[in-house]
């Protein structure tokens, strides 16, 4: 019997058949013990209502892996957050067909860019005026010309900063190695990293033009 | 083309089916060495972690986990709970080779349909994983330029309540 079900440890929704529930909660890995299930409506609208658990107050042990809420991340800053990806092409035609026609992105080439090998920046789903997504929880991302990669590591996705100079010394602190430092493309501050397993990735620095109003600038 | 036609002065257009078809969710980065790479990630950029629920997505081991990050402002689910930013995954590099994103495709067609629509242009699959009694749905594929995704077919649990699943309605 179909039924909408209330995790009870993590207030998590989810609709199942009664016969064939997960074997476990999918965002806090409760058993089935903790599901409260209800008759099913087709307009999917619970009557239980679970109050969701609150962060831990204080610093948490990061090799303590076990389920808790995410920490209260502050706000006034988007340090850390990761905000883009790029994918690297070799033929621009077929890289902004397959793209628009397989997964349904709206992808447009960036102001100023090279005809011959533009820099597109795709949405993947709803988004507002000034290019951000409207709804939490998916990004946006750029298509790229491969040969206008100087490191050649084909960096893969793009984490907001404070500060360039800052993150990337903290980062080789840690095992990290700039690939290429502080430099401007389209008015907006990047670099590239790589992480201490290898894997290239830009920083980009949150813009003086963010006025902390917007749904993407929000704390937590 | 006309300047009103590019990046940023044209408006993204707007997505008006009742699916998160092609929305890039996460992204999933191999680690070597994991204490090295929990305490980059956590130490550089103030990343929260948790191991990813067991049986509903890729297995690990207690030596080697898979890790949920949470790099931003996060609901109970561990999804994003402001719109922008997305979560990590860190992945034992025997699992996952190279950095790939996390894709959610329609609901509403077998994963394997969506699969042939990009095998027929070129793309290939990379890599099918089942796990037994798992709940979700996955296929790893690979553009001809070398992109990787996974691309998440969800299960019929969504409810539509959660915050990630809007789309414009009007």
């Amino acid at each position: 019997m179909l039924k909408l079900y209330t995790c009870y440890k993590c207030c998590f929704p989810f609709k199942a058949d009664d016969r064939n529930l997960p074997p476990r909660c999918p965002a806090c890995n409760c058993g089935p013990e903790w599901f409260l299930g209800e008759p099913y409506n087709p307009e999917e609208k619970r009557r239980i209502h679970v109050d969701p658990p609150e962060p831990e107050e204080g610093e948490r042990d990061v090799f303590d892996i076990s389920y808790h809420v995410a920490k209260r991340f502050p706000a006034g800053t988007r340090n850390g957050r990761l905000r883009r990806f790029v994918f690297e092409y070799t033929d621009a035609p077929r890289a902004r067909r397959d793209y628009a026609e397989l997964l349904d992105w709206d992808i447009v080439d960036c102001e100023g860019t090279d005809a011959a090998h533009p820099e597109m920046f795709c949405a993947t789903g709803p988004g507002n005026p000034n290019w951000e997504p409207s709804v939490p929880s998916f990004i946006y991302g750029f298509l790229k010309d491969a040969s206008t990669d100087p490191t050649g590591m084909a960096p893969f996705f793009m984490i907001e900063v404070d500060n360039i100079e800052e993150t990337a010394a903290r980062a080789e602190r840690f095992g990290g190695r700039v690939l290429r430092g502080r430099y401007e493309a389209n008015g907006q501050q990047y670099a590239v990293l790589a992480d201490s397993e290898g894997n290239a990735f830009y920083i980009w620095e949150t813009p003086a033009t963010v006025t902390w109003d917007e749904p993407e600038s929000q704390g937590g | 083309m006309s300047k009103l036609d590019t990046y940023p002065y044209r408006p993204p257009k707007r997505y008006t089916k009742k699916s998160l078809h092609g929305r890039v969710r996460g992204m999933m980065i191999p680690y070597d060495d994991y204490r090295r790479a929990v305490l980059f990630y956590s130490q550089v950029f103030g990343w929260d972690m948790m191991r990813v629920p067991q049986g509903v997505f890729i297995e690990d081991s207690d030596e080697r986990p898979h890790l949920m990050c949470a790099t931003g402002p996060s609901q109970v689910s561990w999804e994003a709970s402001v719109p922008g930013h997305v979560w990590a995954q860190l992945v034992a590099r025997e699992r996952v080779p190279k950095v790939q994103t996390f894709t959610e495709v329609s609901m509403d067609v077998p994963l394997a349909e969506t699969v042939k629509t990009m095998t027929d242009r070129g793309w290939k699959v990379v890599s099918r994983t089942e796990i037994d009694g798992d709940w979700a749905d996955f296929v790893v594929v690979e553009d001809p330029d070398g992109n990787r995704q996974l691309l998440w077919k969800c299960p019929s649990s969504r409810t539509w309540e959660e915050p990630e699943a809007g789309y414009d309605k009007d």
